[in-house]
Parts: C-alpha cells; sequence; structure tokens
C-alpha cells in the first residue's frame, strides 16, 4: 500500500511539471487561438535565462524575476515579428510557423548554453516531508501551491477584468472586437507576452527538477498537451487536474503494468487524448462552444 | 542491386582481360585518395544539430585537436618520415543513419577523404558500414561503445570499421565481475535506457547468471520519457541493496535526485557514460552522489584528481584556443581529443601512405597510450581476433569530491564477452 502512495506521488509530481505547461498552452489558446508547440521549448529558454543570471551573481528571486519578465518581451517580439503576419491564414501555416518556432529556440538554446546538464537552483527549501513511511518534498508541495495559484489567477485575470474580456473576445471573434474598438495587435501581444511568462514560470519550476539542458521540454511538450487536452483546452483548472490525471496514470502503469515496457508507455497520454475527446470532447472542465449557425 | 550486376561482368571481362595487372593498377588509385606527401583529408560525420547535437562536441573536440598539431607542431609526422597537416571535412548527420550513409557518399566521392574519424553513434556508424567496407574506406575510431564493432565475427565481415570506445559489453562483464568479487550476495537492480543500454544490460544479465548474482528487478526507459521517478520507485521496491544505472546523464541526475527524495540508499554503480561529476554529480548534488561506484578509461576534466595531470592541462589550455565555445568540462569535446591522438598514433606508425597500412596499424597497437586515458589503460587489438582497442577499466568511488581508485585496473584484454546479436534486433 505504501508502495502504491509513493507512486501517487511520483504522479503527482510529474503531473505538477505537465500542468504547469499545460497552464501556458491553455492561457495562449484562450488569448490567442493557438496551439503554441513553441512553448516548451521558449520555457526551457527561460529557464536558461534565469540560470545565466543566477551564474552572474544575481539573485535568486531577482534572476526568476528578470527570467520572466525577459520571456515574456520575447513572447511579445516572437508574435509581431513572426506570427502576426500569418495570423489569419488557416490553422495549418501557423502551427508550421509554432514548429519553426520550436526548433529556433532549441537551437539557439544549445548553441548558447551548450548541451551539458546545467543546474538551476531551486527556489524551495530542500527539505522532504514523512507522511508515515510516505515522502515528498518542499519542492512538490510548493509547486502545487504555485499552480494552483495561477490556474486561480488566470481564471480571475480572464473572467473578471476588462482586460481579460477584451483578450477573449479578440480570440473568439477578431472582426467583431476590433469593430467595437478593441486593439486586436495588442492583445494578441499581451497573450504572447502572457504565455510566455507564465512558460517562464513552467521552465523554472521544471529546470531544479529535470536539470537544464536544450532538450528538457522536448518530451514534456507532449505530456502538457495530454494535460491540457484532457482537462479541455480552455480551463486552467482543467489543465492542473489533467496534468495530475496523466501524472498519475503514468506513475501507476508503470508500477503495474510493466510489461507494457518503456516504448509502450508513451501511448498512456495519447490513449488518455483519444478517450477524452470520444467521450467528452470539450475536455473534462471545458466550456462547450455555442456556434450560431 | 541490379544495376550492379552489369558492371561486375564488365569488372570480371576486364580482369580476365588484364590478368593480375588490373589489381596492382587499381589499388594505388584507390590509395592516393586523400593523401598527398604534404597533407591528409579526414572526414568526420557526426550530430551537429537536432536532439543529439551535443555529441557534436566529439567531432569539434577532433577538429580543435587538429587545428593544434597543425599550426604549433606543422601537423603529423607520419610512419613514412613526411609531415602531413591534417585537414577535416565534419559534416552533420543528426545521428539519423540514412543521413550518416548520404554522408558517406559525400565524403568518399566529393571530398575524397582518405578516412572518417570519430562518426558519432552505434545506429549510424551501423548505417553507413557498408558502405565504407565496400568502398574500402577505413571508419575509424569511431564513437560508440556498440559491442558488435569489435567482435570478431563483425571484424571479419567489415575489416576496415573500428571503435574507439570502451565497449558495453566488456564494461557490463567488468562490473558483474567487481560486484561479485565485493558485493556477492547482494540483490541486484538494474536500469538501462534503450540506445547503448541493451547491450550493457544483455551482457549484465549474462555474466550475472555466469557468477550466480542475483538480479531481482530490471527496468528500461526511452528517451522521449519525461521523468523516470516512477521507475526508481519500483526498483527501490523491490528490496534491491544495489544498483546498477545504465543511462545517460540526464537521467542519472534523475535517478540521484529521486533516489535522494524517496531516501534509497543502495550501493550504486554508474556505468562511465553517466559518472561525469561535473556533468551529473554536481548537477544532482555532491552529496547524493557519494559513495558512488564508476568503471573509467578516460579522465575527467571535473575530477579535482586531474587538477595538475599534464595531459589535462594541455588539453584544457589547447581546447579553449583553439575549440571556440568548447567546454573542457564536457567529456564528449574529451573524447574527441582522444581519438585525435589516437588516430595520429596510427599515423606515426603507418609505413606507407595507404588506407591498408592504416588498417595494418589499427589492427595491430600495442600497449598504445593516449592522453586523457587512465594511468594503466592502453590500446591493444590483433587483427580480427581482438577488435576491442580499449578492454581494461579502473573501478573508482567518489568520495563527494573526486574518484578514488578502488584496486587495480581491472584489465579484461580478450575477455570481452561473446557478442550474440540480440534476437530481437530490427
Amino acid at each position: 500500500m505504501q508502495y502504491f502512495f509513493q507512486q501517487i506521488v511520483n504522479g503527482i509530481g510529474d503531473g505538477a511539471i505537465y500542468a504547469s505547461l499545460g497552464l501556458a498552452l491553455v492561457l495562449i489558446y484562450r488569448t490567442t487561438n493557438i496551439a503554441n508547440f513553441a512553448q516548451g521549448e521558449m520555457a526551457t529558454f527561460s529557464a536558461y535565462i534565469a540560470w545565466q543570471m543566477v551564474d552572474w551573481g544575481v539573485p535568486l528571486w531577482w534572476s526568476f524575476l528578470i527570467a520572466i519578465v525577459v520571456s515574456m518581451i520575447v513572447g511579445v517580439l516572437a508574435y509581431l515579428l513572426l506570427v502576426r503576419s500569418v495570423q489569419h491564414r488557416d490553422e495549418l501555416t501557423i502551427v508550421i510557423v509554432t514548429l519553426g518556432l520550436f526548433l529556433a529556440f532549441n537551437s539557439f538554446n544549445g548553441a548558447i548554453w551548450g548541451f551539458l546538464q546545467l543546474s538551476l537552483p531551486s527556489p524551495f527549501p530542500e527539505k522532504s516531508f514523512a507522511i508515515g513511511a510516505l515522502r515528498f518534498n518542499a519542492e512538490l508541495v510548493g509547486t502545487i501551491v504555485i499552480l494552483i495559484a495561477i490556474s486561480t489567477g488566470m481564471f480571475l485575470l480572464l473572467q473578471h477584468t476588462r482586460l481579460g474580456t477584451a483578450l477573449r473576445a479578440s480570440a473568439s471573434n477578431a472582426t467583431s472586437a476590433m469593430l467595437v474598438g478593441v486593439p486586436f495587435t495588442a492583445m494578441m501581444a499581451i497573450g504572447w507576452g502572457l504565455a510566455a511568462g507564465l512558460g517562464a514560470v513552467s521552465g523554472l519550476l521544471v529546470g531544479p527538477k529535470l536539470t537544464l539542458d536544450p532538450n528538457m521540454m522536448g518530451a514534456i511538450i507532449i505530456y502538457a498537451f495530454a494535460a491540457a487536452v484532457v482537462g479541455g483546452l480552455t480551463s486552467y483548472r482543467g489543465a492542473v487536474v489533467g496534468g495530475a490525471i496523466v501524472g498519475i496514470s503514468q506513475a501507476l502503469s508503470m508500477a503495474y503494468l510493466p510489461w507494457l515496457g518503456s516504448d509502450l508507455q508513451i501511448l498512456l497520454p495519447l490513449m488518455l487524448i483519444v478517450a477524452v475527446l470520444i467521450i467528452k470532447p470539450e475536455g473534462l472542465f471545458g466550456s462547450t462552444v455555442v456556434v450560431r449557425v | 542491386m541490379s544495376h550492379a550486376r552489369p558492371r561486375d561482368a564488365w569488372g570480371c571481362l576486364l580482369s580476365l582481360a588484364l590478368g593480375v595487372g588490373t589489381v596492382t593498377i587499381v589499388t594505388p588509385a584507390h590509395a592516393e585518395n586523400g593523401i598527398t606527401d604534404t597533407e591528409i583529408v579526414i572526414g568526420i560525420s557526426a550530430a551537429l544539430s537536432g536532439p543529439n547535437a551535443g555529441y557534436g562536441a566529439i567531432a569539434r573536440g577532433t577538429e580543435a585537436c587538429f587545428n593544434y598539431l597543425n599550426a604549433e607542431q606543422g601537423g603529423v609526422k607520419f610512419g613514412d618520415g613526411k609531415t602531413r597537416k591534417v585537414r577535416l571535412d565534419i559534416l552533420d548527420d543528426a545521428m539519423e543513419p540514412a543521413r550518416a550513409v548520404q554522408n558517406a557518399r559525400r565524403l568518399v566521392s566529393q571530398s575524397k577523404v582518405f578516412a572518417v574519424v570519430g562518426n558519432v553513434g552505434t545506429g549510424a556508424n551501423l548505417g553507413s558500414r557498408p558502405y565504407y567496407n565496400a568502398e574500402h574506406v577505413p571508419q575509424m575510431f569511431i564513437a560508440t561503445g556498440g559491442p558488435m564493432f569489435g567482435a570478431k565475427s563483425e571484424v571479419e565481415k567489415n575489416p576496415w570499421t573500428m571503435a574507439a570506445w570502451l565497449a558495453y559489453n566488456t564494461e557490463a562483464a567488468i562490473y558483474a565481475a567487481f560486484i561479485k568479487q565485493k558485493f556477492p550476495d547482494a540483490k541486484i537492480a538494474l536500469l538501462n535506457d534503450d540506445s547503448g543500454g541493451p547491450f550493457f544490460a544483455d551482457a549484465f544479465l549474462k555474466s550475472a547468471k555466469e557468477l550466480g548474482l542475483n538480479i531481482v528487478a530490471r527496468e528500461e526507459h526511452t528517451y522521449s520519457e519525461p521523468t523516470i521517478n516512477a521507475k526508481i520507485s519500483r526498483l527501490a521496491a523491490s528490496g534491491a541493496d544495489l544498483f546498477v544505472d545504465a543511462t545517460t546523464p540526464k537521467f542519472v541526475v534523475q535517478a540521484l535526485k529521486q533516489m535522494a527524495a524517496i531516501n534509497w540508499k543502495p550501493v550504486h554503480i554508474i556505468w562511465g557514460v553517466g559518472s561525469s561529476i561535473g556533468g551529473v554529480f554536481e548537477p544532482a548534488g555532491v552529496e547524493t552522489a557519494k559513495g558512488v561506484y564508476s568503471g573509467q578509461w578516460m579522465k575527467d576534466q571535473t575530477n579535482p584528481a586531474y587538477a595538475n595531470d599534464e595531459d589535462m592541462k594541455l588539453y584544457v589550455a589547447k581546447l579553449k584556443q583553439y575549440g571556440g565555445s568548447l567546454n573542457p568540462a564536457d567529456q564528449n569535446a574529451a573524447a574527441g581529443w582522444y581519438a585525435c591522438h589516437a588516430t595520429k598514433g596510427l599515423f606515426e606508425r603507418m609505413e606507407q601512405p595507404t588506407r591498408e597500412a592504416f588498417m595494418k596499424a589499427a589492427r595491430s597497437m600495442k600497449n598504445q597510450k593516449e592522453p586523457l586515458m587512465l594511468d594503466g589503460i592502453t590500446l591493444n587489438t590483433n587483427g580480427a581476433e581482438d577488435g576491442y582497442p580499449i578492454e581494461s577499466v579502473q573501478i573508482s568511488q567518489f568520495d563527494g569530491v573526486k574518484f578514488v581508485p578502488v584496486g587495480p585496473v581491472l584489465n579484461y584484454e580478450g575477455k570481452t564477452p561473446l557478442y550474440e546479436p540480440p534476437a530481437k534486433s530490427q
């Protein structure tokens, strides 16, 4: 039984990683209607910025703050310089552009910081708690608290502020939004900036856990998408719960279905996505989109 | 294949018409490619982009080394008395076998290289091996621990190919013997990745069985798994008190962190691939890695034990000068530096400027010692009988700061386990 609960804790730990990036995916989808495949690599870039600051002797929290601000600026620039010119094309074009961004950030990170494992300090104390024989550390608890805070904050921002309404309006119907005076380009740029900032938080949470290398987020992004889709691509709470579901099911399948082998275990998030899309296409927490025809 | 037949037929007619003469005319034409009295052209195909771009440091390390030799020593003095500059042609294959084959064609037919040196990756090298062997172009000191490259039956079929690294099966057998000697009653857990790991695991399981060791759990992971925490917990739950970890640096770091988190403290053996102090132990936290055993054959710049080592000082200084942004702490760069010098060693023993002479030198190394190899470890080969240049390892234990040798160098010269292709391969 202790083994079972330990694996649940492992699953929640992994799920928190997926959820952190999943939140950024949800945010950019909500605000710009784009699935950004480069989100993970941009988060890795943010983590490198923080590492660089720490390496130059900047205090940890300042390093994190600088990394988040720099990432937001880079996110805005990525939108204004690259994505803006293709945003009205079909979805495939936009996907290809974000894939291009993926490669660009990945290569850039490798070229600047190399491919060795780097150690990004954790913002949390190196404490671990034990409940009975069950062990978990401060990092896990801290990560979960931050994720819940972010998802609540994002919910409040988008649902209960004028900015949030304008962001959502631009995403759901660009023409109508512009007609009522919403500055569309600015809203899109803000969406990219916010998502990049959120991605930075993800990179800063994940970096100390997985150690930093250019491909740190390469595998995570698939599971982050799974978390976001399972939770419903439009729900912040959903992304967090979705992450936990993907992480826990993955840990349990490793623990109790070892015959699946390491090659087939990656199919699990895929099966979850398909199952959710069949049974509840809007995701567990997603809102149904009503279109007048 | 069908295209080859008419040409073969013409070749037969031609040799019938010209008799033995054809052979003597053709051979020098082959041998002259890529070498003059003042220069030799060497090709490298390695991952310079893509997810494996980190291994590109091997090629860059080799390049830095030859640039240094060209600039400061005028090149390399060959066995025939002539000093030649070494010109490199480096191509990117992203470690994909298909691109490695394309590069092989380009290097041989367009760049007209004398040989390729230090091509990176087991799969990429296996893919291009038939081409180099068909063209009789040496595929020398390739950067892989794949056991097939040194096995007798394979060397007989592919005499132009030789690896540079300790083979995974040799390393596995040495650990099994070490465990038998030091921890005979251990309950062993084994973790390996899915690239080089299976070769290691197969040989380890086989040796363990022969020695009567008790393996209680085994896990394999793929590179695309985000974390291996659940697998570490599973291994810990098996009750194992000795953990053999054969994965890449990223996952060794994760394993160490998870072991600390769940308070699992077995005797810990990490293979050489994943035991860099700077690349693994420091990111994971040196406290966690204290007590780890690892078998090594190369010096690690991040090991303070080598701070005053002459080889190491030269390597660090020249890599800074000629290697651009290369980091001396990167063991891949060090591997490139070593491959360059091992090749230089062959050039110095090569009596004629031919590929045959180069291969002859490669297949008859006797106690060849090269920079960055650990003291007491040398390169030895003997035709197809012994195709593994490195078969000795120094087991060392990490004391929290540096590696401390445990016992003497374990010499497995001629004792590498027989390589059998895995039944499920391809």
